[in-house]
């Protein structure tokens, strides 16, 4: 009786039988979409454009008025002295606001992540939105002296950046004199430093950040904190004055 | 096997499968001539949108006047007209990068990819920019699945929102899509994601695709991935993925924004090819992957095995 054997053999390995699809062949093209696309979608371009329009409404928007060209430069700039002078105010603030029972010494803005100059006159909020592009937030860290001390050294090593409550001079790409927040730099403290989240994930070189005491997130973007303080002085009638005060020097 | 001849044997098997074919088992060899034998797929994909709805600058230092989803909407239109079967998948990070993320979360992005007719996105890390709660108040903008594997939303808010899967049917052609998010501890702060679980993406690539194929029975199985094509560190990436499965077919990548001339063509755990690819970032790029099935080389194959038992 080996006939039926057979067919239910066979009956049970068709229906099992693999029904699957072969792919024979792939062709496969990464289309660049610039100019040559002649089509756009009438039907997206209609949906985008009170977006767009109500967005450009705000961008023009003016919050303040600046006296100077806002340049980035090394040691030290206007426009790097401003933002770390206004991280370090707002840090701070945030500090005396939540009630902790330390205030940030020194704060630090990295000169890659300031995108654009600031124009002499009208600033407006998409000069601040082209200056900060990125979505990074205000956090504030607890180092103990020697990780402060290879931060510190490595803003000497690039010749300089975005410092507020500290007065550097470099020597040959190295710290030749330190004060914080007035007083010399003690190995032995610990120092808060308020910076953005992408420095304290060790961006930019600044990994030592990542040998932290203490980590505190504030949830604040530093792009919304620029536009509120810069539109509060300007309110209470003050202009941005580029502000040069050797805190970042060659000796 | 006396009193079996090669003659029997093969009359025997052809009224097998007429019989057979009857009851919907296999396909009749002439039924499958009368039909087209070469059925084709168009996947196209996107990735690391970053909501650059517009298009580039004319005057930016690098990618002046490049990208705008209205025209990659019209290329993408144009590809529908002449192709049937299309497929528009995207990586993640949809979000984040421009002002109108800024302005309007992810209401506008998520409504422009709807109108574009995307099947499926993946959560990128840039999707917990505004945390758990941005997620939830812009999902609903979103007309498609964002479909991911690796994160487990359980504990969250958003525990029902994410498909693990999903299954798609072209002229015939099953597709099964699964999705793959980076690992978000160090990239994403932690009060953006909260309870949010990552699981280790090689094993659910294992996991999800075994289902799709062996138990689903797709005929294509496609990872959106947001692990980033390769590293320098051994860190998770798409290549070490690829080498590592099974029956996936393509890995759609994002996350490093590489823009990669045509897909890489590597070989997974069984030496079979799989295919991965990425479309650089802000739209300026449109991934097309054409697969062409042979309905039948499928018959060849089915024939193949049934040789097997009367030949012991």
């Amino acid at each position: 009786m080996r006939y039926p054997f057979i067919l239910i053999a066979l009956l049970i390995i068709l229906c099992s039988c693999n029904n699957q699809l072969v792919v024979s062949r792939v062709e496969a093209n990464n289309i660049s979409n610039d100019s040559l696309v002649m089509l756009s979608d009438a039907d997206v371009a209609e949906l985008v454009a009170p977006y767009r329009e109500n967005l450009e409404g705000d961008m023009s928007r003016v919050i303040s008025i600046s006296n100077d060209d806002l340049v980035r430069a090394k040691p030290e700039s206007e426009l790097t002295n401003l933002v770390a002078d206004i991280l370090l105010e707002t840090g701070v603030a945030f500090c005396q606001f939540a009630n902790h029972d330390f205030m940030p010494d020194v704060a630090y803005m990295n000169y890659g992540g300031l995108r654009v100059a600031l124009p002499k006159g009208e600033i407006t909020v998409g000069h601040i939105f082209q200056l900060m592009p990125f979505e990074n937030e205000m956090v504030l860290l607890k180092v103990s002296g020697e990780t402060m001390e290879q931060f510190v050294q490595q803003i000497a090593l690039r010749g300089g950046d975005g410092v507020a409550g500290m007065r550097l001079g470099i020597v040959d790409g190295r710290i030749g004199h330190l004060e914080v927040d007035g007083k010399a730099f003690d190995v032995k403290k610990d120092y808060w430093v308020v910076t953005n989240d992408y420095i304290a994930a060790g961006g930019d070189d600044m990994s030592m950040l990542a040998n932290r005491k203490k980590f505190i997130e504030t949830g604040l973007k530093i792009r919304d904190i620029m536009i509120e303080r810069l539109e509060l002085e300007h309110q209470r009638g003050r202009q941005i004055q580029g502000i040069l005060d050797g805190r970042i020097y060659y000796e | 096997m006396e009193g079996f001849t090669m003659n029997s044997r093969r009359k025997f098997i052809r009224d097998l499968v007429g019989a057979s074919a009857g009851l919907g088992l296999v396909h009749l060899p002439a039924d499958l001539l009368a039909k087209q034998d070469l059925v084709s797929l168009s996947i196209l994909h996107t990735n690391d949108i970053h909501c650059h709805i517009d298009p580039f600058p004319k005057d930016h230092s690098v990618y002046q006047g490049r990208g705008g989803l209205a025209r990659l909407s019209g290329l993408i239109n144009q590809i529908r007209k002449t192709e049937k079967n299309v497929l528009l998948f995207d990586a993640g990070d949809m979000f984040q990068g421009t002002p109108y993320f800024n302005y309007y979360k992810g209401e506008l992005i998520l409504k422009v990819m709807s109108e574009m007719g995307y099947d499926a996105g993946m959560i990128g890390n840039h999707e917990f920019d505004n945390g758990m709660d941005g997620i939830e108040e812009s999902i609903g903008f979103a007309k498609f699945p964002l479909v991911c594997s690796n994160y487990d939303f359980s504990k969250t808010r958003l525990y029902d929102t994410f498909p693990t899967y999903n299954i798609y049917r072209k002229n015939g052609i099953k597709v099964g899509v699964y999705g793959l998010g980076v690992e978000l501890d160090g990239l994403v702060g932690a009060q953006n994601y909260l309870e949010t679980e990552y699981l280790d993406p090689v094993k659910v690539a294992l996991e999800k695709e075994l289902f799709l194929k062996k138990e689903k029975g797709c005929d294509l199985v496609i990872c959106l991935s947001h692990l980033g094509l390769q590293y320098k560190e051994q860190k998770i990436s798409d290549r070490l993925l690829a080498a590592e499965t099974h029956y996936t077919d393509l890995i759609i990548g994002g996350h490093t924004h590489s823009f990669l001339d045509s897909p890489l063509k590597l070989k997974n755990a069984d030496g079979n090819r799989i295919l991965v690819n990425q479309a650089g970032w802000g739209g300026m790029v449109l991934g097309r992957i054409d697969f062409i099935f042979d309905r039948h080389k499928k018959e060849d194959k089915q024939i193949l095995s049934q040789n097997i038992p009367v030949s012991e």
